[in-house]
């Protein structure tokens, strides 16, 4: 992920993707193996083909590309049409529990930012025609949140379901303009959902890297892992103590080597 | 008050767990199998959590009452700690708990029986004079109108005048103590630092002045009151500052019914410190240089010599035998 995109979107089909991605304002920016769209605002969508085992690659596969590019946190939101035993065509739903019914694993998306209301999602391998809980059933879900959890924290990953089946209008009366119609009339509780997400992301991303110093500063000197860990946290601490005068002008000093600096920085800690 | 509570199958048609949902109809109810799912998983926040917490009914298993650490408490012999909660309404920036756990988010362990009968256990078997401290993985008194912890617990330990349980709190929660007769054997222990140290690091929290007063209406009802001045942090004007603060304190009660006065410097095991540097990376007191022993940190700054100028500040208002140092 670059530095400017903080927020994916994962869709299974581009019948549900395509009103996002218009709401938006994103456009296509890679169309193999997986097509990506982005727009200005950090946000991203792919669209994940449907089923458990595409949402994880397709996860994987955007957080895998992004990795050596960014240390910032990204936001991650699984938004598609389900199935509800009796809840009406149309309601949306934010996901406060994702089982996965072929496993039993479960996951527990937090709902700090929530404003509306929530239901547990079952994921299967198989369109659910009886529905036989009350929870929202997927084919997606479980995949998305077990592989974006391996990449950012829970609380910025989230499920918003909008239900397009239940027992009284099975899966088989769904038509290409119902899927476009549900989503789009769904997006700007999503959008308002998504504002919040990414104030939250910006926040956590600025502590994240709160005094951090370009080690690009440095020609010529060479970093460790565990080196540039070190400085970093030097960095903070000074921040923190209200000493960034005096990191600033020790940065700026001539350095034999990265361990002369972290020594100095550490011995004026002291 | 929550963004969501979880809950255990296990506890889910229990009565105290029905009482707690019936307060709360509004927030999501989420099933869970073990509370752990939810507060023990890797990839969480604490920070962010704290913002909106969940509240997490659960039924805990196995030793629920353990030996008190070495140098906690004002008694030697038999001591024992017992958490019927992990983690604090309060958002305390020195507070172990940020690094002791992943998760922020509440747990309420709701099965009282089980404390109580170990408990018993303990007493029986062992050491009728034996001490229980509660509070130490959360404010054993904040969160009473949902939990009705006391209103467990006094009953229970009113059965055992020999043993003491000790009730650790910042909290104003005191009406459930207030609206019954006062028991010999509880003491209810309000941990205070300087208001400066209070106003920076305390958030959520009651002011000095507003826990006084409360110790103040506990004493006139009979109970036992206890003060806990840590952690303590170094600060401009620090001596002064305690001065100020033991003047205020110990003027306003009975000293002479004061059941102890403890003092304990800021420390906490040095992988808990990491955590918190990781996740308050900004915080000025995690910035400062710590030292090392044995695991523990503790501040440079705020040495043995601090503490000691404290002591001698303290005893001019109580006796030494009220007193003793947390180590």
């Amino acid at each position: 992920m670059n530095s400017g995109l903080f927020l994916n979107f994962l869709i299974a089909h581009k019948l549900e993707a395509d009103p996002i991605v218009a709401h938006f304002k994103m456009g296509l920016v890679e169309k193999y193996p997986y097509k990506i769209y982005q727009n200005k605002e950090g946000m991203r969508l792919i669209i994940s083909g449907i089923g458990y085992n595409n949402a994880v690659r397709a996860v994987t596969y955007v957080a895998e590309a992004d990795k050596p590019k960014s240390r910032v946190s990204a936001g991650w939101i699984n938004a598609g049409i389900a199935g509800h035993k009796t809840d009406p065509i149309g309601s949306l739903f934010f996901i406060n529990k994702i089982v996965y019914q072929k496993t039993g694993e479960a996951y527990f998306p937090a709902l700090n930012l929530v404003n509306g209301p929530s239901k547990g999602l079952i994921t299967v391998d198989e369109p659910e025609l009886y529905y036989p809980k009350d929870s929202v059933y997927d084919m997606e879900g479980a995949g998305f949140f077990k592989a974006s959890m391996k990449f950012s924290s829970v609380e910025f990953i989230h499920s918003i379901k909008v239900i397009s089946d239940n027992r009284a209008d099975s899966i088989q009366k769904i038509t290409r303009n119902l899927i476009s119609d549900l989503m789009t009339k769904s997006c700007p509780q999503i959008q308002t959902f998504c504002e919040a997400l990414m104030n939250q992301i910006l926040e956590f991303n600025q502590v994240a890297s709160y005094g951090e110093i370009d080690l690009g500063l440095f020609n010529g000197l060479h970093f460790t892992a565990t080196q540039r860990v070190r400085f970093q946290r030097y960095c903070q601490r000074y921040c923190a103590l209200d000493r960034r005068d005096e990191l600033e002008s020790m940065v700026s000093s001539k350095w034999r080597s990265s361990k002369d600096l972290l020594n100095e920085l550490a011995k004026n800690l002291e | 008050m929550f963004s969501a509570i979880y809950i255990e199958e296990e506890v889910r048609d229990s009565v105290r767990v029905q009482e707690i949902l019936r307060r709360f109809p509004a927030v999501p109810r989420i099933s869970c199998n073990r509370y752990g799912e939810v507060f023990n998983r890797s990839a969480q926040n604490f920070r962010l959590q704290k913002k909106a917490p969940a509240l997490i009914l659960a039924k805990k298993y196995g030793n629920l009452v353990l030996p008190s650490p070495e140098g906690y408490g004002f008694k030697e012999g038999s001591s024992y700690y017992f958490s019927h909660m992990l983690n604090c309404l309060y958002d305390c920036r020195y507070c172990f708990l940020q690094g002791m756990f992943r998760s922020a988010n509440y747990v309420l362990f709701v099965n009282y029986e089980d404390f109580a009968s170990q408990i018993e256990e303990l007493i029986e078997k062992q050491d009728a004079s034996s001490i229980y401290y509660s509070g130490y993985d959360c404010d054993s008194l904040a969160m009473e109108p949902v939990s009705k912890f006391s209103k467990f617990f006094l009953p229970f330990f009113e059965k055992y005048p020999e043993s003491t349980l000790e009730i650790r709190t910042k909290s104003m929660q005191i009406r459930c103590l207030n609206e019954r007769a006062a028991i010999p054997n509880c003491i209810v222990a309000m941990s205070f630092t300087s208001h400066e140290s209070s106003k920076k690091h305390e958030h959520k929290v009651a002011s000095n002045l507003k826990r006084i007063q409360a110790l103040q209406k506990l004493q006139g009802s009979g109970w036992k009151v206890a003060l806990r001045f840590e952690p303590i942090i170094f600060e401009d004007g620090l001596l002064e500052n305690y001065r100020a603060l033991f003047f205020e304190i110990f003027s306003s009660l009975d000293v002479s019914q004061i059941h102890s006065v403890s003092i304990g410097e800021f420390r906490m095991p040095v992988s808990f410190h990491k955590n918190i540097a990781r996740i308050y990376p900004d915080e000025e007191l995690f910035a400062r240089e710590i030292l090392i022993s044995d695991g523990v940190a503790s501040l440079k700054d705020t040495d043995a010599d601090v503490i000691q100028q404290l002591e001698t500040l303290l005893f001019e208002h109580i006796h030494p035998e009220q007193y003793y140092r947390c180590a």
